[in-house]
């Protein structure tokens, strides 16, 4: 569906309500939910952050993909959460709070993570029902767990759902789920206090009492809703902890959606305090309102006079392959494209080049291809394009034909037609490297800005200052980097020292960041190579970066159409030196990993590594991300190894979120700059890998399938 | 442009100077970017003159976007394959007509990326009186999104301004009908059945395109 922009959207919406209006009397009174005005085109959300009331969960999902993140101010208490709808029917939640005071420790920062999980869709006779977990995982501040069912009628909402833990605050009766076993009587106390903190509390899940909620929401208009409700939760903590007070058990709120990416709320809250809310919603499968983006017009396909593809008299001229290779250099220059490699046949081109500021490569496979057919003679019947990565690795190559592209160029149906057309194989015939390839070098000269994030005694901790960086390649495949750095301000020193009881591979890390003087986080000499046609290799030595540095070593199987990858990674890795000059410290370890990579359906990316952490542990680590095809990734990970909870220390095990967002895909213009980040809620000592540029999988699978179809709507762009 | 204002601040948070001039040049682009939606109403029409158009031999046409705080810009024509013609703008936009009928965009943000333009094409001569066409978009995640339309044509008799002057044309109105979308296009055409303007429905992100040949 294309986006509508707002006018657009209003008159649809209109005349979806004019539709509803006319099928209900039809159907006897019957609601139809998927025409519903646009307040209910996607749900309203609480003040934990999800779907929901006030306090109380509804069963409707948001749409798919969207990012919430609001924010939730009452009387004591702050709450950051992010909830994404990872599918139609799953969602997940990471909320970050801030308490006045809990357990005697002031203020208090609370971690938790939620996963919601839609059961049944709504129908017409039918409520959408939902189970829920909140904090599942945490110290359990927030940790209890719902079923619940809403059912729209017109512009009413109304749910009921059943719930425990901190949902069955009061009214609580029986645990129904009692008939199946007298465990689930009682609600066992669970791991509490910092040291519980990360265990899963699954002997907690549907424990104990269970307690009625219900609540109403009614739609005003397009943007304001009304919202009362029966909440059983009794906020024991917080009344205990900090000034809040419980008095009533009925919250009333409201909530008014400003822009489609904005809403507010309030609430009166257990008759005793006002809250305040703030959402921001985004999609990542809309980004911008101008899809396609602004990258200037290709060149057209240059068609061929009949008969002239039998001249081939250019091929006597003196040097004709040069004099054709400079004017590709050319052309591929103004499009900001690299030329690595050139030559022509009578009948056939080999061209090979980077993607310089580009970021899709089937457009860029098809402005090339256009650009041949501006430059070669008529002839030239055969395009070989190959796709070479930012460390000189040639990964795959696209054959095309001119008569194709003259064929296809303005066809309605050009893109697929197209792609159904090319070949596309491992690169391994490669043309001959241009001379002005290499010696490739840069640098740069800017800030740099390093952040960590939640904390148990702050949000964010920010180090920041100036660094130099360079990369010089002398021949394909082969590249040289360091960087220095001067830190100018920061306040990452303040953290308390580590008490790990494991090797501190990642826990000094604020005695890394917090050094006065010049560091040089990396310097590295990377090889990467091609030992097979499938296969892809890398050797690094050097400081990888600012807490190890040593030998690694890694090869990667990934056929070219494959959804499949398999992949291997022997390090050894020895501990840098808190001021990051040479130097080292005498803690050494081999480490490495077997990996498995999938290429899923709708976006999803598993990723699997077994081996060897730095700390010497073993344990194997799981990540799913889900990439849209603007670029856009999320995801999340965690790592179990042979460390116990205990040793582990704060968060039992080393999880957290990803995400990687394309600058390109938010703004519409050319450049690869990206903002990319990894969230942890705490880094600890277990389960911690090796950082090292260049590792192969992440190079390799944009330039090859599935990959390359998902964008090749772009060929013509 | 919430979302560019925040992009220029990530991209000021990360100025740099570098040997490729990279950061500059995206620090550049964004804020162009976010010009966009303040773009100086010039009225580019005013100025030109047959004098200036025939500067440069190449055919000529005056685009208009009404969505777009009227944003004009001269095209030229840049390349002929068979009944399509490829325009580009100084600034690096591009269009292409079949038979003088749009078939796509290219840079204008949003772009029409093909469009089956049969049908209009037989319209416009006067054949038929009712036909179907299909637009090709991009959308947020790379994906080709079709829409067929449904369109209705009738013609009378009228004048319109294009090529310095003010020409005696048929004007043939075009409604089209889709599922979520509807848009009535406009045609002049000259009794040689050449499309001396038209204004033509482009998707909801560039709006209607008004073109005006001049040479």
């Amino acid at each position: 569906m294309p986006v509508l922009n707002r006018a657009g959207r209003g008159r649809v919406a209109a005349r979806a309500c004019v539709l509803a209006a006319t099928t209900c009397a039809l159907s006897a009174g019957a609601a139809l939910p998927q025409e519903s005005p646009w307040i209910w085109n996607r749900p309203v959300l609480n003040f934990m952050g999800v779907p929901g009331i006030i306090d109380m969960p509804t069963a409707h999902s948001a749409r798919d993909a969207d990012i919430d993140v609001s924010l939730s101010i009452l009387d004591g208490s702050r709450r950051l959460t992010g909830h994404f709808q990872i599918t139609p029917r799953l969602s997940g939640v990471f909320r970050y709070a801030n308490l006045d005071s809990y357990q005697g420790i002031d203020p208090y920062y609370d971690r938790s993570f939620d996963l919601r999980f839609l059961l049944h869709e709504e129908t017409a006779r039918m409520p959408a029902v939902t189970v829920g977990l909140q904090d599942f995982g945490g110290t359990g501040i927030y940790a209890g767990e719902y079923l619940v069912a809403t059912k729209t009628f017109g512009r009413l909402r109304a749910t009921t759902g059943l719930g425990w833990g901190r949902f069955a605050g009061r009214d609580g009766f029986d645990n129904p789920l009692g008939l199946f076993s007298d465990e689930f009587k009682t609600r066992p106390s669970g791991p509490s206090g910092v040291q519980g903190t990360g265990q899963l509390d699954a002997k907690q899940w549907f424990r104990g009492d269970a307690a009625l909620f219900a609540g109403l929401q009614y739609a005003v208009n397009d943007r304001l809703t009304l919202s009362a409700e029966y909440s059983t939760d009794t906020y024991s903590n917080e009344e205990q902890y900090t000034s809040f007070e419980y008095r009533s058990p009925v919250n009333v709120g409201l909530s008014y959606r400003y822009s489609n990416s904005l809403s507010i709320s309030g609430a009166w809250l257990h008759g005793s305090a006002v809250a305040a809310g703030l959402t921001y919603t985004f999609n990542p499968k809309t980004p911008n309102r101008y899809p396609g983006g602004f990258d200037r017009a290709p060149f057209p396909v240059t068609p061929r006079p009949p008969g002239s593809a039998a001249d081939l008299g250019w091929t006597q001229l003196a040097d004709a392959d040069g004099i054709l290779r400079d004017n590709m250099q050319r052309y591929l220059a103004i499009d900001d494209l690299l030329l690595e490699g050139f030559d022509v046949g009578p009948r056939s081109a080999r061209i090979s080049l980077r993607m310089g500021r580009q970021t899709a490569p089937a457009q860029v496979i098809g402005r090339v291809a256009r650009m041949m057919t501006n430059n070669l003679p008529p002839s030239v019947e055969r395009y070989d394009i190959t796709l070479i990565d930012n460390n000189g690795l040639a990964v795959s190559t696209v054959t095309l034909t001119r008569s194709d592209l003259e064929e296809l160029e303005h066809a309605p149906d050009g893109a697929w037609q197209s792609f159904a057309r090319a070949k596309i194989v491992s690169a391994q015939d490669l043309p001959t490297v241009v001379d002005a390839a290499y010696p490739k070098a840069s640098w740069r000269l800017g800030p740099y800005l390093e952040a960590s994030y939640f904390d148990p005694e702050s949000p964010i901790r920010l180090t920041f200052g100036a660094e130099l960086s360079g990369r010089y390649e002398p021949a394909p495949g082969l590249v040289l980097q360091g960087a220095l750095r001067q830190k100018l301000a920061g306040n990452a020193g303040d953290l308390p020292t580590s008490n790990s009881v494991l090797e501190h591979v990642r826990s000094d890390n604020a005695r890394y960041a917090d050094q006065d003087g010049i560091t040089m986080p990396s310097l590295t000499a990377a090889k990467f190579f091609r030992p097979g046609e499938d296969v892809f290799g890398r050797i690094t030595a050097g400081w990888f970066e600012p807490m190890f540095g040593g030998l690694s070593g890694e090869v990667l199987w990934k056929p070219v159409d494959s959804r499949l990858g398999l992949g291997l990674e022997i390090n050894y890795a020895k501990q840098r030196e808190y001021e990051q000059g040479f130097g080292f410290q005498s803690y050494d370890v081999w480490t490495g990993h077997a990996s498995a990579y999938w290429q899923g359906d709708g976006g999803f990316a598993y990723q699997l590594d077994a081996g060897r952490y730095l700390a010497g542990d073993w344990g194997a680590t799981l990540g799913i991300d889900r990439t849209f095809g603007n670029g856009i990734s999320i995801g999340a990970f965690a790592t179990l190894t042979d460390v116990s909870f205990d040793d582990f220390g704060e968060g039992s095990f080393d999880k957290g979120i990803r995400f990687d967002i394309p600058l390109s895909a938010l703004t519409g213009q050319r450049t690869r700059a990206s903002i990319s980040r990894t969230i942890r809620p705490v880094q600890r000592d277990g389960g911690a890998r090796l950082e090292v540029d260049g590792r192969l999988y992440e190079q390799v699978r944009d330039f090859q399938q599935p990959a390359l179809q998902s964008d090749w709507g772009r060929f013509w762009r | 442009m919430k979302i560019a204002s925040m992009a220029l601040l990530c991209a000021l948070a990360l100025a740099a100077c570098s040997s490729d001039g990279a950061t500059k040049k995206t620090f550049t682009e964004l804020s162009a970017l976010i010009r966009v939606s303040k773009a100086p109403a010039v009225n580019l029409r005013a100025q030109l003159t047959p004098e200036i158009a025939a500067q440069t031999d190449a055919p000529l046409f005056l685009l208009t976007l009404p969505q777009r705080d009227a944003a004009q810009a001269l095209f030229a024509q840049e390349q002929t394959s068979g009944a399509n013609t490829s325009w580009r703008s100084g600034s690096g936009e591009g269009i292409v007509l079949q038979g003088g009928v749009l078939q796509a965009t290219r840079g204008l943000g949003g772009d029409l990326i093909t469009s089956d333009v049969a049908d209009v094409r037989a319209a416009l001569a006067g054949r038929i009186h009712r036909g179907e066409r299909v637009h090709r978009h991009l959308d947020g995640e790379d994906k080709l999104i079709a829409e067929a339309y449904v369109c209705d044509y009738t013609r009378s008799a009228d004048s319109t301004q294009a090529y310095f002057q003010t020409l005696p044309a048929t004007r043939i109105n075009e409604s089209c009908t889709g599922l979520v979308q509807e848009f009535d296009n406009t045609y002049w055409v000259d009794g040689t059945g050449r499309v001396l303007r038209a204004i033509e429905w482009a998707g909801p992100a560039i709006g209607y395109i008004e073109r005006e040949q001049l040479q």
